[in-house]
């Protein structure tokens, strides 16, 4: 070997063993940063401005009457003729609130703050009732369930709100409410008569042709009394 | 550290997974039309003796953050993430044993394990950004639309572990000797 070769030699055996390090200097250093970026950047979880003691997220609801069974499919659903269990609790702002039988047909949505599904149909069915297609004489209430402060879109009082909500809001926090109607996907319907006996049980994203449909057998059934 | 703060670091070793794959790429791509000339053959002739200790990290980390997730933030699982969770887990005992031993043939093993998480991860992304892909409505216990975290505008815990899946996938292919 000649002194030329052997020189070229060293100097690639020399790259080659220098080159892996200063990848992984690179590497470290680019993962310094990034943890020096995050502890720098970070903070609070910013979704904690709820606390236990309010009633938007510790509303638990009592339950009389009946529950009816697990809803599976519109189709042929046996709660159908059955009288909805009265549902008394407080609303977000903690006055008192129950959803059952007044004499109104009502179209009662149980929603929950982290399901991506409730939080596209919120803004679908408030349109719909801002463009008056809620019949006179039908009410439109709301059963905020399932909250927990570990899941996204918490609170839920503070996502209603953004999403300019006007349908009165039950606070449902230990699913008392959801179990009574055999709730068994969100978001969930529930329609009564005035007399409280079930008409309809449906779940998923409704479009405005659906509202409009459900509220337009919604508004032929008895008004009780 | 407060779970945002790991988020973003997490986000951001995302990021830094995903550019360093795309500059893998491509180099892989460019040593392809030339080979052995320019920037391409001197990035991959440095990267490529670290390649098996750079996934063995990777799969560490993400599957550091996924315990992390589940056990300190307590974000449940649900069910694709339990699916990500069977590619990346033993993605980070073997490739640390494989970059030890320098053995390459772990390829053979952990490339299919790389992929076919990565590709439940795309699903699991698609599922987050159109839930109606999966149903007309969530799964009272923990459906997979549910967007734990979001950082960066984009990164997603899915979008972690597809990060970190596409780069142990490129650095599994890298070529075996550099000419």
């Amino acid at each position: 070997m000649t002194r030329s070769s052997a020189s070229a030699t060293r100097r690639r055996g020399a790259k080659q063993s220098r080159t892996p390090y200063f990848v992984i200097a690179a590497i470290a250093a680019a993962v310094l940063v990034a943890l020096v970026v995050a502890l720098a950047a970070g903070g609070g979880n910013g979704d904690d401005a709820a606390t236990d003691a309010d009633p938007a997220t510790s509303g638990v609801v009592t339950v009389s009457g009946n529950p009816l069974p697990q809803f599976s499919d519109t189709a042929g659903d046996p709660a159908v003729g059955m009288t909805l269990p009265t549902l008394e609790g407080n609303d977000q702002s903690g006055a008192p609130m129950t959803i059952g039988a007044d004499g109104r047909p009502t179209m009662i949505m149980f929603v929950a703050h982290w399901c991506p599904h409730c939080q596209r149909e919120v803004p679908v069915v408030q349109q719909w009732v801002d463009d008056g297609r809620l019949p006179e004489g039908v009410d439109l209430v709301s059963v905020s369930t399932a909250i927990d402060p570990n899941r996204p879109n918490y609170p839920p009082d503070a996502w209603l709100a953004d999403e300019g909500w006007t349908a009165p809001v039950l606070v449902d926090a230990d699913n008392s409410a959801a179990q009574a109607v055999g709730l068994s996907a969100y978001p969930f319907f529930v329609v009564i008569d005035g007399n409280g006996t079930v008409v309809l049980r449906t779940t998923g994203e409704l479009t405005t042709d659906q509202l409009d449909a459900i509220a337009s057998i919604l508004a032929e059934t008895p008004t009780g009394g | 550290m407060s779970t945002d703060q790991v988020s973003l670091f997490l986000a951001l070793l995302a990021l830094l997974a995903e550019v360093a794959t795309v500059v893998l790429v491509a180099a892989l791509v460019a040593r392809a039309a030339r080979p052995a000339t320019g920037w391409p053959a001197g990035l991959l002739d440095a990267v490529r003796p670290v390649a098996l200790g750079v996934a063995a990290g990777v799969a560490i980390v993400s599957m550091l953050g996924s315990l992390y997730y589940s056990e300190v933030a307590n974000f449940p699982p649900c069910r694709l993430c339990w699916f990500q969770r069977i590619g990346m887990y033993p993605l980070a005992v073997i490739l640390p044993l494989a970059a030890w031993r320098r053995d390459w043939s772990v390829r053979w093993y952990a490339l299919p394990l790389a992929v076919g998480g990565g590709l439940v991860s795309v699903y699991h992304l698609l599922i987050e950004r159109y839930p109606s892909l999966e149903s007309g409505s969530c799964d009272p216990s923990n459906p997979c639309s549910i967007i734990w975290v979001e950082r960066l505008g984009y990164v997603t815990i899915p979008t972690m572990a597809l990060s970190g899946f596409a780069l142990i996938a490129v650095l599994l292919s890298l070529p075996k000797e550099i000419p």
